[in-house]
């Protein structure tokens, strides 16, 4: 069965490699269509048109494009993702000192939610009907409706600057000081996972209420089996498809991120991408994108992974 | 080289000395406290000063508006940047109280053709460690050949000629033909002096000194791109009264609602950018106050001379005529700022009183030079370029759309992306769009690229237009003309010619305000949007 898994991801990885080519293309062609020249965005509305004309030629912006892509691709591909044009500094390594504050944005993302979801969804599944579910329904609802921006600003007031418990802007690593680290993380992870939150709390709600409708539970119910562990074996057949969504909504919090780094003030890739965007810094535009497209891809290949692993049919037509 | 030094000196400092005075109007009360004359309310720190007077120590927290966008002082182009190089590095020369003021340079000569500048400097500059050595005139020679690169800060050094060592501590310039403009160019923050031991050491390119040591002072100490950069006094600053801190830790917030909860959460000690709608609350809370500087900002409607119909001067007339700026400033920055019909305020030398000839709000009139010049915009919908980052500029098009209908006139917004925008008015893709500018001491600075050939010439004034010859002549003796007074006739005549024919329509003055803990003190706003940290401190 492990080799039919093996086989399985391998296909998928492969499958993966032209994924990530068409996209670094897509990005490369998209970027550039973009109205907005680097040089002018450096330099400024009154820079005389010899210096934006010397800052374009060293930044390499007067080759072709299928030379400058074919550039770009030979080095990126070497792990070499070139320099800023704002800063000079290399991306890769802005990147790898970014990635870690987006991906424990995340994480703190996705702990909350999911800590949030599944009680929730339980509760609202068992008590059908009843005010538990209702607060449960209710909360799915606001959980979808409310931006995430706006709760973060609503949280960052309260907590922030009435309450004056929890910091207002900036990141502190959990590694170098784990109680700052969650401190600083506790607001922008609830703003961030709410959402998520609310989408699992709702699609586990549905499926274990589809799998309590059950026949084989009468079946099991028969055998004189309590309801508690009943509802344990609809839980885990319930979980199957729940787990595709978890997986795919952990992609959507490594984009959700972005905005909440910019209300949070956290230095993440988020905040990377945006400001590489309003200067027209291509290359650092190009790098992110990227990263965050593998990220996907990835992430979606261990969910197709997880969801062959989870379900027998799946695996015996393979 | 003339020997009436004093003369030559004297003549700028009054020249300058007036623009700068009027950036300071409103600003600078006579102990060096803002104070605010206009009928906003502002707090200010003279009120709060506590007895016993500056105390140092203590780490002054900042929350800046944008991150840094790199630190090499000869190619960095962004005001954040700018503010840590401004206390790292330093000029030759700076403004006190709205005059010249030596920075590095302690005495300055302007030869009588006007084309040589001899300075000398302090014997007492040392750069930060690890160069640790004192200052030469060889290291100004250098810092400038270094920014003379055309990737660098090339054009604004176009009329130097050479710059030579004519001493261990004088150093002189030689322009190729007289250009007034060029001393106060030499107060500006990329035209400072590095060592070169120091950009070797971290490449050499331009673009790779990012650890920037100078002679400022605060010295660099650490920055983590996007997280946080230090500044921390240097001891052997040449002023032993300065600086008052130990350090300066400057974090990047960009989101403006974010910044402002961060100085009320006492997360950070003070924060650049406040939108004059936040400016009321920081202002109400006891905890917090602000520091205002009048006329950071000159907005103005950007005209394309050359695009129909934007190339009538009727249309521009009539246009002119239906901006009420007075609503603008009111919606746009919460009244911290001015209605304006040019960049500079009353008590300026540059300033022109143009009278009852002032196009001001006036529908009825618009109409009426529409009838006179046969109904130009019959049909028409006009087209006013603008974007959603910069509030001045978004709320000038959409109240300008507003105004117009009343003027009869169809209007509609474009709303751009800024970068798309920059990159519109740069290439002359523009028919009309709401713009702003940073304020400039010297006119020529703001004119010449405007209208002038040689220019970049953004508003496309091309020769068929109305009086265009004779304006593009003023520009080139307001440029080569060092008298005074001869210079401020011949940017009156101008002003005059762009009153008369709307080249621009200039629409307000906005102020720079920052948000200030309480217990912060010693901001001394400016000309120029700079932050001293060097004379600020903390107070209990």
């Amino acid at each position: 069965m492990v080799s039919r898994l093996q086989a399985f991801l391998v296909r998928r990885l492969l499958w993966a490699l032209p994924v990530l080519a068409l996209v670094s293309v897509t990005i490369f062609g998209l970027i550039r269509l973009v109205p907005g020249d680097p040089a002018i965005v450096m330099l400024g509305a009154d820079a005389p048109p010899e210096q934006l004309a010397a800052v374009r030629a060293e930044l390499g912006l007067n080759e072709p494009l299928p030379v400058q892509y074919v550039d770009y691709i030979t080095d990126a591909v070497q792990g070499d993702l070139g320099r800023s044009y704002v800063n000079d500094r290399a991306v890769s390594a802005s990147i790898a000192s970014r990635l870690p504050t987006t991906l424990f944005l995340t994480l703190a993302g996705f702990l909350v939610s999911l800590t949030i979801a599944i009680p929730a969804g339980l509760l609202s599944a068992t008590n059908r009907g009843e005010w538990l579910d209702g607060v449960g329904l209710g909360f799915g609802l606001l959980g979808v409706s409310i931006p995430n921006f706006w709760l973060g600003i609503l949280l960052l007031l309260l907590f922030g600057v009435n309450l004056d418990w929890l910091p207002v802007a900036g990141y502190v690593s959990p590694l170098s000081d784990p109680i700052e680290g969650i401190r600083y993380l506790l607001l922008p992870g609830i703003t961030l996972g709410t959402a998520m939150a609310a989408v699992v709390t709702r699609m586990l709600r549905s499926e274990l209420l589809e799998e309590l409708r059950r026949e084989y539970l009468n079946a099991v119910r028969m055998k004189g089996t309590s309801e508690l562990r009943v509802l344990a074996h609809a839980t885990k057949n319930a979980f199957i498809p729940v787990v595709t969504v978890i997986g795919m909504q952990f992609g959507y919090l490594l984009g959700g991120s972005v905005v909440i780094e910019q209300v949070f003030s956290i230095p993440g890739m988020g905040r990377l991408l945006i400001d590489a965007i309003g200067s027209r810094d291509y290359i650092t535009l190009q790098g992110v994108v990227l990263v965050y497209t593998t990220f996907f891809v990835a992430v979606n290949i261990v969910v197709d992974g997880a969801y062959f692993y989870l379900n027998p049919k799946l695996r015996g037509e393979e | 080289m003339a020997k009436d030094t004093a003369t030559g000196r004297r003549k700028f400092l009054s020249a300058v000395g007036g623009a700068a005075a009027a950036a300071m109007a409103g600003c600078t009360g006579g102990d060096g406290t803002p104070t605010d004359d206009t009928d906003v309310p502002s707090a200010t720190e003279s009120a709060s000063t506590p007895e016993g007077g500056p105390q140092p120590g203590g780490t002054l927290r900042v929350g800046f508006e944008s991150e840094l966008t790199g630190l090499d002082p000869h190619q960095t182009e962004s005001v954040v940047s700018w503010v840590v190089v401004f206390n790292v590095c330093e000029t030759l020369l700076t403004f006190e109280d709205g005059a010249p003021a030596g920075r590095l340079a302690t005495d300055w000569e302007i030869g009588d053709d006007g084309r040589t500048y001899t300075f000398t400097l302090t014997e007492d500059a040392r750069f930060h460690p690890p160069v640790d050595r004192g200052m030469t005139a060889e290291d100004v020679v250098y810092s400038f050949e270094r920014m003379n690169q055309e990737a660098a800060m090339g054009a604004d050094l176009s009329a130097v000629d050479s710059v030579e060592a004519t001493g261990e501590y004088e150093v002189t310039f030689t322009l190729a033909e007289t250009f007034a403009p060029f001393f106060s160019f030499l107060g500006r923050v990329p035209w400072v002096v590095v060592p070169e031991e120091a950009v070797e050491e971290q490449g050499g390119e331009l673009g790779e000194f990012q650890e920037p040591v100078g002679t400022g002072p605060f010295r660099f100490e650490e920055h983590e791109p996007g997280e946080q950069l230090t500044l921390a006094a240097f001891d052997d600053y040449r002023d032993e009264d300065a600086p008052l801190l130990d350090a300066v830790e400057i974090t990047p917030i960009p989101d403006a609602d974010s910044r402002v909860a961060a100085l009320r959460a006492d997360d950070v000690d003070m924060v650049r950018g406040v939108s004059g709608s936040d400016a009321g609350t920081l202002r109400d809370d006891d905890e917090t106050k602000l520091s205002r500087q009048q006329g950071t900002e000159w907005g103005q409607v950007h005209i394309n001379c050359s695009e129909p119909p934007w190339d009538e001067p009727a249309v521009r007339r009539a246009v002119a005529h239906a901006i009420d700026r007075e609503s603008i400033v009111e919606a746009a920055v919460s009244g911290y700022g001015q209605a304006a019909w040019q960049p500079y305020a009353e008590d300026s030398i540059w300033h022109y009183d143009l009278g009852d000839s002032r196009r001001t709000h006036d529908p009825e009139r618009a109409r009426e030079i529409l009838d006179e010049a046969g109904n130009p915009l019959e049909g028409e919908t006009l087209t006013i370029k603008t974007n959603s980052r910069y509030g001045l500029m978004e709320t000038t098009a959409d109240l300008l759309v507003a105004q117009l209908s009343e003027a009869g006139i169809d209007a509609e917004t474009e709303t751009l992306e800024w970068a798309t925008q920059l990159s519109d008015f740069v290439g002359g893709n523009f028919g009309a769009m709401a713009f702003s500018v940073p304020f400039k001491i010297d006119p020529d600075r703001h004119y010449f690229g405007f209208i002038h050939p040689e220019g970049t010439q953004f508003n496309h004034y091309g020769e068929d237009q109305p009086d265009a010859e004779r304006m593009y002549e003023l520009l080139e003796q307001g440029r080569s003309e060092t008298d005074e007074e001869a210079r401020v006739e011949t940017y009156t005549e101008f002003e005059k010619l762009v009153n008369e024919h709307c080249p621009w329509i200039s629409v307000a003055r906005a102020d720079g305000i920052s948000g200030l803990r309480s217990n912060v003190y010693g901001v001394q706003p400016w000309l120029l949007p700079y932050t001293r940290y060097w004379t600020m401190w903390k107070g209990k």
